[in-house]
């Protein structure tokens, strides 16, 4: 049994809320509860010992009586390298606490299954910069899980979305407000193909700030009447935040809301309209409106020219966030999308399209195709322009070519190290399911109880049950960066400056490949050194990692250097320093880092372990 | 020490609005290292909790990644401290210097002033010996006496006045109340007709003021008192012994205690009342509490009330509580019932036996001059001193006067610098013709030749030279402009926009916004106005003039910066 067959869980690791969800036999995508039996679990994590933690709904009842040793919101704190929290005498990085998250929904997900979770797909905001991507990532590993991708959340939430709708000609926008950050995103569904088309959004924004504004203006009410601020102490301020955001939460739905506040022996209660709240949190929907804005504008669209508006996060219930989008759009925002949960729905089912291509309802689907590809004769096979192999997907209803059906049976999956040598000869609306990270290349051990038997006769379970679309589709999900990523040169004046090589916007995969030259005379040694951000010198912008090429003859100012960036679906930067003139090259993979060296995740996965998680 | 730390630990003390850590810790400046990083690490803690605290949340998160840093400097505080000290009166110094210097453009220096510049330069946090320095300097370069160089306390003065009598305040009075007491003593001077005993009253109540505003010059004071029989403030002890050897004082209005001591029989209750009988309050937002001080001058126990006649004017303990000798009574003020600019209200004490002492309450809305999006801390100390200036800015009648309207931005004769500003005062000016030229950026150049004589004036009206219609396009930078040194220039001009816009005021009250757009060197670029004063073109130029007139500091990050004034004017 391979490794190829086990689970892969989606996770949608929230500001606020996670949720997590794996694609059944049948190609449904399903979330996954909690031990309580909720679809969703607080992010919170309450330290009530050295070496004993509770995440969730009890971290949070916890809050109001020890305040500091729980931590909420630490999503807001990932990539931060100086951000660390101290329990019972031991410091937490903010990937470790996420990491104690990572690991209650594991452990949760392993008794409902029944089944050992390893290999997830954590989602993350598209405007998530490379150390936070990076942070994410550790998290998972400390966690002690393998973590397959990092996937924007607006793209997860499309690709749930648009299970539903694949075939036709779709521009979507996806506007996630979460606990505390905000994206917008605007796709392309065109045939199974998700296409990225503009992305924007804060990564300092969200309900949170709702409730903020709501509880500032009770506090000042309060300290208006008693000369008191709940705000000055802890635990009274959490409780006035928990009944904030209960209030808020209510506001959706009724006209007025109360918010009862008690403190040193005080009383009020504060009424709340909703006509206040809206006044109060007016500039925080005109943020959401530019952003909305400029996403479209990078599009190169026009209101008009949208088919679905999709609203994600627990805060796009609040109505000024719907009558915004309705007032832009002119339309309703999508319904039957759940904005808690299609995040991770999403997550659970791109690891199935990148990394499961023997999943049973994918085979299934390809037997029911191959039947009708029977009848007609295959189209020949068109070159396809290096690289493709980082796209991953199959399309239904086109025709399947021999050689992606043998790849994707995934037994005799040539031995490559470097997919991009590998460019697949299939047609645009067949591909090969072979990706960067294709399961048989790796080196884990595999896993052997998740048992997929090969006969299964997965076509004709779905043909009787119908669910809407045949089996499960391969969506091709083209993701594009966020961020600019750049190279540090010197200029003339051998002054430093950093070139853009990778703007952002470019829909991965995606190639580039440039000449530089030596900056002085007789080098023998040159380093590259990526960028990321926008701006000209290295002080703006940050540096993600450093590709040295050693050992070269020495050689007069002017000698030539090849630079070749190859940016993957998944995350994965590909540096490539090549001597022209020797063909002396060096590759370097990187992945995008939080911040801690790889010794540093090894002993947090260690003392993670030793916690005791409830 | 690493300067990387004491820059953090001023950042962060700049965002807690504290002096130096060890105050943010409220711990005295000589508390060991060992404590002082044990209570950091403890609040650290604390702050874990409120790092989602929008009240909180930037210092806790400083605090959480600059732990160490902070907590490394605290391990020897005494080079911290003093680093801390450095860099809070070099920040403010400037701003220090140059309000000094636009004080002495005055041609004199008044006790008053120079008291204004003190507690200015103390509220900045430069030191009292900083500014003397300072003080002496400027003044010396500019050739101006301060007055209090003249004042010397004797020795016999010492041991013989009361001055805690002659200004009427209780032995254990804090230097604020001191302070306050001394204020409203030098105006009930100006109420004297007799200039020779006017000049006799201010001096003794300057000296007072001298010899209870330092701590150490105080402290000696009280020293030399107790030996010779008075108690020291320490103790409650509301009437001096020695009250009779006190000069007599005669002020109009309240007079200072005449009380005589106290008897073994228990004297009937008397409501002394030792607060202001008016009572000016500046109030922006938020409520305002005001304390009034009630002392029972009797033994027996004082029973009475306290009323309002306004709404906004709340009585939060309605009744004396009768078994305390001193107490205060706590009225709120609740700005946002007032509607008006100003509002008036009376508080009437009355008492069990009927005596019956009114008390006047005046709130007038402060923060006239608003910046738009400038940094927080409103300057308000500076706010009050430019104010005050601009009513005892008068030249004596020996000195020659320049009267400019607006503002000059250098005036010569015969081509030397003889001053700024829009009053220059010439002390010794020479005798006969000379030319008088007057310049700023944005009026056309003015020269004259005058003649000059003592006791004279001149009076200049510049002509714009600009149309004063800059307007930010939204490609502009806006930068922020210290909202201090913008508040103090407003102050000045304020008057000068207020007279404009009063000018074409029939019976109806006007209001509106005025914007002062400011270019990149700090000269006003553009005007607009908004409102009912944009209804008269006599008053939009009025105004255009006036207010091209001031010149700030030049800004740093930025195309502009805009000052926002609300006018509200009411017919008189």
């Amino acid at each position: 049994m391979s490794e190829d067959d086990a689970i892969v869980l989606g996770i949608d690791l929230g500001t606020t809320f996670s949720a997590m969800s794996i694609v059944n036999d049948y190609g449904k995508p399903e979330i996954i509860t909690n031990a309580d039996g909720h679809p969703t679990t607080p992010s919170v994590v309450h330290f009530y010992d050295e070496d004993a933690c509770v995440v969730g709904e009890e971290a949070v009842k916890m809050v109001v009586i020890d305040p500091e040793n729980v931590v909420r919101f630490i999503k807001r704190h990932m990539g931060e390298e100086d951000f660390s929290l101290e329990f019972f005498g031991r410091a937490y990085t903010p990937q470790e606490i996420s990491a104690l998250i990572l690991r209650k929904l594991k452990e949760d997900a392993e008794e409902l299954l029944g089944k050992e979770v390893r290999d997830v797909v954590i989602t993350v905001p598209a405007y998530f910069n490379s150390a936070q991507r990076g942070a994410t990532a550790e998290a998972g590993t400390i966690a002690g899980l393998n973590v397959l991708s990092i996937i924007n959340e607006p793209t997860a939430a499309a690709i749930a979305y648009g299970l539903d709708r694949i075939g036709g000609q779709r521009k979507l926008l996806v506007l996630d407000l979460g606990g505390g950050t905000f994206d917008v995103t605007c796709m392309e569904i065109s045939g199974t193909k998700l296409t990225t088309l503009a992305s924007d959004g804060n990564a300092e924004l969200g309900g949170k700030d709702w409730d903020d504004r709501l509880l500032n203006h009770v506090a000042e009410e309060f300290y208006e009447k008693f000369q008191l601020d709940p705000r000055d102490d802890a635990a009274p301020y959490q409780e006035l935040y928990e009944r904030c955001l209960h209030a808020k939460i209510s506001l959706s739905t009724k006209d007025r809301a109360m918010i009862p506040v008690n403190y040193r022996g005080m009383r009020m209660a504060a009424k709340i309209s909703r006509e206040l709240f809206e006044e109060l949190t007016a500039d925080l929907v005109q943020q959401c409106e530019d952003t909305a804005n400029i996403v479209l504008e990078k599009a190169g669209l026009q209101w008009s020219e949208l088919d679905d508006v999709l609203l994600v996060g627990g805060s796009t219930r609040m109505p000024m966030i719907r009558d915004l989008l309705i007032k832009l759009s002119s339309k309703q925002p999508a319904e039957g999308v759940n904005p808690d949960e299609c995040v991770a729905l999403g997550a659970s089912l791109a690891g199935v399209f990148r990394h499961r291509p023997n999943h049973p309802a994918l085979k299934s689907t390809r037997e029911k195709v191959k039947k009708k590809a029977k009848k007609a004769a295959p189209k020949p096979a068109e070159p396809v322009r290096k690289p493709t192999g980082a796209v991953i997907g199959l399309a239904s209803g086109g025709h399947v070519a021999k050689k992606a059906l043998e790849d994707a049976q995934g037994a005799g999956l040539p031995d490559s190290s470097d997919p991009f040598d590998q460019p697949t000869t299939m047609s645009g609306s067949a591909r090969s399911m072979m990706g960067l990270d294709s399961g048989s290349s790796r080196e884990e051990p595999p896993e052997d109880d998740f048992q997929v038997s090969d006969d299964d006769e997965g076509a004709e379970v779905d043909d009787g049950e119908d669910e809407g679309f045949e089996g499960l589709l391969d969506v091709q999900i083209e993701d594009a960066t966020t961020h600019p990523l750049g190279i540090i040169v010197l200029d003339k004046q051998r002054r430093e400056r950093v070139v853009e090589l990778i703007p952002e916007g470019t829909k991965l995969p995606y190639e580039f490949r440039g000449r530089f030259a030596y900056a002085y005379e007789n080098m023998t040694a040159v380093r590259v050194e990526v960028t990321e951000g926008t701006g000209e010198y290295r002080d703006e912008v940050t540096v993600i990692g450093k590709v040295e090429l050693t050992g070269l003859p020495p050689r007069p100012r002017g000698t030539p250097i090849e630079v070749i960036y190859s940016y993957g679906v998944n995350q994965i930067l590909k540096v490539q320093v090549v001597d022209v003139e020797t063909g002396i090259t060096r590759t370097v993979d990187i992945r995008f880092q939080g911040g801690l060296t790889q010794q540093q995740v090894a002993e947090a996965r260690q003392r993670n372990s030793r916690m005791d998680v409830e | 020490m690493d300067s990387r730390n004491l820059d953090l630990a001023d950042e962060f003390c700049k965002l807690v609005s504290k002096s130096h850590l060890l105050a943010y810790l409220g711990l005295p400046d000589d508390a060991s290292p060992e404590s002082a990083q044990k209570k950091l690490k403890a609040r650290r803690k604390y702050m874990q909790g409120m790092q989602s605290n929008p009240k909180y949340k930037q210092e806790a998160i400083f605090l959480i990644k600059n732990f160490n840093a902070l907590s490394k400097v605290l391990e020897d505080p005494i080079p911290y401290l003093k680093d801390a000290k450095r860099r809070a009166e070099s920040q403010h110094l400037p701003v220090l210097e140059m309000t000094i210097k636009g004080v002495l453009a005055g041609g004199n220096l008044t006790h008053e002033q120079e008291d204004f510049l003190r507690r200015n330069a103390i509220e900045l946090g430069v030191s009292e010996n900083t500014f003397e320095d300072v003080l002496e300097r400027l003044s010396k370069e500019s050739g101006v006496a301060r007055a209090s160089a003249s004042l010397t306390v004797t020795a016999e003065e010492l041991k013989t006045v009361d001055f805690y009598h002659l200004l009427g305040v209780p032995r254990h009075a804090s230097r604020d109340e001191i302070y306050a007491r001394y204020r409203s003593k030098k105006e009930e001077c100006n109420g004297i007709t007799d200039p020779a005993q006017r000049e006799s009253v201010r001096t003794k109540v300057e000296k007072a003021w001298k010899v209870l505003s330092d701590e150490a010059t105080r402290q000696r004071y009280d020293l030399s008192w107790t030996r010779t029989g008075p108690p020291a403030r320490n103790r409650e002890v509301t009437r001096p012994v020695q009250a009779s050897t006190a000069p007599p004082i005669q002020l109009r209005g309240t007079s200072p205690d005449p009380t005589p001591p106290s008897v073994p029989s228990l004297a009937p209750a008397r409501m002394e009342v030792l607060s202001e009988r008016v009572q000016k309050v500046p109030v922006a937002n938020a409520s305002v509490t005001l304390s009034i001080e009630v002392r029972n001058g009797g033994e027996m126990p004082l029973r009475g009330t306290i009323a309002s006649d306004q709404a906004w004017l709340r009585v939060l303990s309605p009744s004396l509580k009768p078994e305390l000798k001193q107490q205060s009574v706590k009225v709120q003020i609740v700005p946002k019932l007032i509607e008006a600019r100003q509002a008036n209200g009376t508080l009437t004490l009355t008492s069990e036996s009927g005596e019956k002492v009114q008390i006047e309450v005046v709130a007038t809305r402060k923060g006239a001059p608003v910046l738009l999006f400038a940094l927080g801390g409103a300057g308000l100390g500076a706010l009050v001193l430019v104010g005050v200036l601009a009513v005892t800015w008068l030249g004596a009648s020996t000195d020659y006067v320049i009267d400019i309207d607006p503002w000059a931005e250098e005036v010569l004769l015969d081509g030397k610098s003889v001053g700024s500003g829009s009053r220059v005062v010439l002390d010794s000016p020479p005798q006969g013709e000379a030319t008088l030229t007057v310049r700023h950026r944005n009026f056309k150049p003015w020269v004259r030749d005058v003649t000059i004589e003592p006791g004279g004036s001149y009076d200049v009206d510049l002509e714009l030279s600009s149309r004063m219609d800059f307007k930010p396009a939204p490609s502009q930078r806006r930068a922020n402009l210290d909202q201090r040194v913008a508040g103090e220039v407003m102050t000045h001009f304020q008057p000068r926009l207020d007279r404009c816009l009063r000018s074409g005021l029939a019976d109806k009250p006007m209001q509106g916004v005025l914007r002062i757009h400011v270019g990149p060197d700090g000269y006003t670029t553009g005007v607009e106005i908004q409102g009912d004063g944009a209804k008269s073109p006599a008053i939009v130029e009025c105004l255009k003039q006036q207010a091209a007139g001031p010149v700030f500091p030049p800004l740093k990050d930025g195309d502009f910066a805009t000052v926002r004034y609300d006018y509200h004017i009411k017919p008189q």
